[in-house]
């Protein structure tokens, strides 16, 4: 069985926010949306909040997707972190994963996109999860993630 | 003027009024086939 999911998915445009909301909450129901605009409150909320994963689109005026994933990973360096983005390129998808995101899923034409996007979700959740219950039983080396999977931000 | 479309990043956007979650946004820039697609889903929701 699996847990339900919450979701903070960060995007400035408002429309953007509701359909992902929207699309991502009807295309799996074990799946919950919480949308924020201001991509600066994000670690406080994943502090406060009892939230899984982060979603954030790359393109903001204040702070991009890559600067709010490095300051994630500062303190949590396994947190489920998606870029969500319709900017393409292998340049994009390779800054990304040296930011430390978990993945990135890119906005395609028509809707499919969140499909795979909750699968990946749903995917880098319970990776998570096990990684986890993995540290409760105390099955992991006291120096964990290792210094080679961090991103460049934590050395 | 045009806008790239906020679904998909594509460059020949319009601007079309949506309704999701019971909130209106007005003049959304979407390409004919996102809001094609985003509206057949809507309406089946």
């Amino acid at each position: 069985m699996f847990q339900d999911i919450t979701v903070l998915h960060v995007d400035d445009d408002p429309a953007i926010r509701d359909l992902t909301a929207e699309f991502l909450e009807t295309v799996d129901d074990s799946i919950s949306v919480r949308s924020e605009a201001d991509p600066s409150t994000v670690p406080t909320r994943i502090d406060a909040e009892p939230v899984d994963c982060v979603v954030s689109d790359y393109r903001m005026p204040e702070l991009d997707g890559l600067e709010l994933c490095r300051a994630v990973r500062a303190d949590h360096p396994w947190f489920p972190f998606v870029l969500f983005t319709s900017v393409r390129g292998e340049k994009v998808i390779e800054a990304a994963m040296d930011a430390g995101a978990t993945d990135y899923i890119r906005k395609e034409t028509g809707t499919h996109h969140y499909t795979l996007l909750a699968n990946r979700i749903t995917l880098a959740v319970s990776r998570r999860r096990a990684i986890g219950r993995l540290q409760e039983a105390g099955a992991l080396p006291p120096e964990w993630p290792p210094r080679q999977l961090r991103s460049d931000t934590d050395d | 003027m045009e806008d790239d479309c906020v679904n998909c990043g594509a460059p020949d956007a319009r601007r079309y009024d949506l309704t999701v979650r019971n909130t209106d946004h007005d003049e959304v820039p979407l390409c004919e086939q996102c809001h094609a697609a985003i509206a057949e889903e809507l309406a089946q929701a």
